[in-house]
């Protein structure tokens, strides 16, 4: 399935009959599906009914105004944000501010042209789909907290190292035209859904607290299957929304390596995605920094120490570069955001460490 | 010529004839913008038809109104019929009308009705060059009786 489960829905509200069929016929004609309202009382209960997020409002109108609707949707405060495109054969910067004041998005210039009309609800519909990605994001991060056994600090501080690496890299030649200022909020916003496949682990295997066997290992590896395959789904519903493209290399390929020993499929090199690259080094970081149930907090010396050795096994070597350029905001960041930290520091450096305790799963 | 009696004519509006002779026209001269009624109404000709019928029943309606405001003085009426009326003319693309109504709302709204009264007559002025544009054979004197379709 490629197409969005609906056309989106336009709430048009004008007392003019003819406006409504002109402007009907122009939605209708771009893919919306179209409701009319003959005044603004007669669109607050079409609003009310939660199903619209575009309207297309005429200003002048008798019993409620174009402004009283638009006020009267801002009111409502609590539920989803409203897009109002305000229609007026009226200009001056007064006019403008008299709107805007009102709650107005955008404004229509009467008679309305149809090329203008649409690329002024797809700058809407854009700005609603940030709200909708914030909000998706964040009740999946809620529900891949659920299921994870750290606190939501590691979360946290993992979408913050990501961010590091990613503005590093940003700035360096190679990877200037593979990432951009979108890139990096995607990847602060995306990252902490890596292990959102964990939902599908057993319990059994997921909270056992002892060493896992040969099995259980193989269970809880699912979880990149588990959450790639679902975001392939969310992806491959809304192609547009690119988020969720980013959301699902990282859930598939965060625990790939770059020599190409990883799971679930053995990538290598720059054939894993760039995005499941950072999150790699950024996870096993905080892993490795952090105590765990299997292993107490390594020292940032240590951690950087295991990361640099994996330089071109487990790591892409401009990954390493890049955290090593960035150490201090790393060990900022850790010490921002780690709470037990300063209780944990006096008993790491008496642990052995080893790579079946530095990379657990 | 009365609106109604436009309407009633079975081959009114004939919108392919007039977006063709609208090349032949400059801007503020020609009574319809036809290639921007068209382009509002996404290229459907029946529709843009179904416009014009629409923008010509209220017409007649709407000058009938106006005259009746004027001569009560009521200037708001003035000022929302002829509102209506420029909006009504915008959508139809019937540039010179929507002006007309434009300067008639305005100058109703500054209370200044003797300066609305002469404009009623341009108004009906412009309907008479906007229907003969639409339809030049249908509108000639020596018309033959069959072209009214009655």
């Amino acid at each position: 399935m490629n197409t969005p489960a609906h056309n989106p829905r336009v709430l048009v509200v004008d007392d003019d009959d003819l406006t409504l069929d002109m402007l009907s016929n122009a939605l209708a004609h771009f893919g919306y599906d179209v409701t009319i309202a003959h005044n603004g009382r007669e669109a607050m209960e079409w609003i009310r009914t939660g199903q619209y997020r575009l309207v297309v409002s005429d200003w002048e109108m008798p019993e409620m105004s174009g402004l009283d609707l638009c006020r009267c949707i801002r009111e409502r405060g609590r539920c989803h944000y409203i897009y109002v495109i305000l229609l007026t054969s009226r200009s001056g910067t007064h006019n403008v501010v008299e709107g805007l004041n009102a709650g107005a998005d955008e404004f229509l210039s009467k008679p309305f042209d149809p090329q203008e009309l649409l690329v002024r609800l797809r700058v809407g519909e854009r700005l609603l789909s940030l709200e909708s990605r914030d909000v998706t994001i964040f009740s999946l991060a809620k529900l891949a907290e659920s299921r994870d056994l750290e606190t939501g600090e590691h979360l946290e501080r993992m979408r913050e190292y990501c961010r590091v690496l990613a503005e590093y890299l940003a700035m360096q030649p190679k990877f200037k035209p593979l990432i951009d200022g979108e890139f990096v909020e995607l990847i602060y916003l995306t990252s902490p859904l890596h292990d959102i496949g964990k939902v599908g682990v057993p319990d059994r295997v997921l909270l056992k607290p002892g060493r896992l066997d040969e099995e259980e290992l193989a269970i809880i590896r699912e979880h990149a299957a588990i959450g790639g395959r679902t975001l392939d789904a969310a992806s491959a519903a809304y192609p547009e929304a690119e988020y969720l493209q980013m959301a699902r290399d990282i859930a598939w390929h965060h625990h790939e390596r770059y020599d190409g020993t990883g799971y679930p499929h053995q990538l290598s090199g720059t054939d894993i995605p760039l995005a499941a690259r950072i999150v790699a080094l950024a996870d096993v970081y905080d892993a490795l920094t952090t105590q765990r149930v299997y292993k107490p907090a390594f020292s940032h010396e240590t951690a950087r120490d295991i990361i640099v050795e994996e330089r071109g096994a487990h790591f892409d070597p401009d990954l390493v570069d890049a955290f090593l350029a960035c150490e201090e905001r790393f060990i900022e960041i850790r010490r921002r955001l780690d709470h037990d930290h300063s209780q944990l520091r006096p008993a790491v450096a008496t642990v052995e460490v080893t790579p079946e305790i530095a990379f657990a799963t | 010529m009365p609106a109604t009696d436009v309407i009633l004519r079975p081959d009114w509006p004939n919108l392919s004839e007039a977006i063709a002779r609208s090349g032949e026209l400059v801007d503020d001269q020609r009574p319809l913008n036809a290639q921007q009624l068209v382009a509002r109404c996404m290229g459907n000709l029946d529709f843009a038809a179904r416009v014009i019928r629409k923008f010509a029943s209220r017409f007649e309606e709407d000058v009938c109104e106006l005259t009746t405001s004027l001569d009560q003085a009521d200037a708001p009426a003035v000022a929302r019929i002829a509102h209506r009326l420029k909006g009504t003319a915008a959508n139809a693309a019937v540039d010179q009308i929507q002006q007309i109504a434009h300067t008639m709302e305005a100058l109703a709204r500054d209370n200044k009705l003797g300066e609305v009264r002469p404009l009623v007559e341009q108004l009906n002025l412009a309907w008479d060059r906007f229907v003969e544009y639409m339809n030049p054979e249908a509108t000639r004197p020596s018309a033959p009786p069959q072209a009214l379709g009655n």
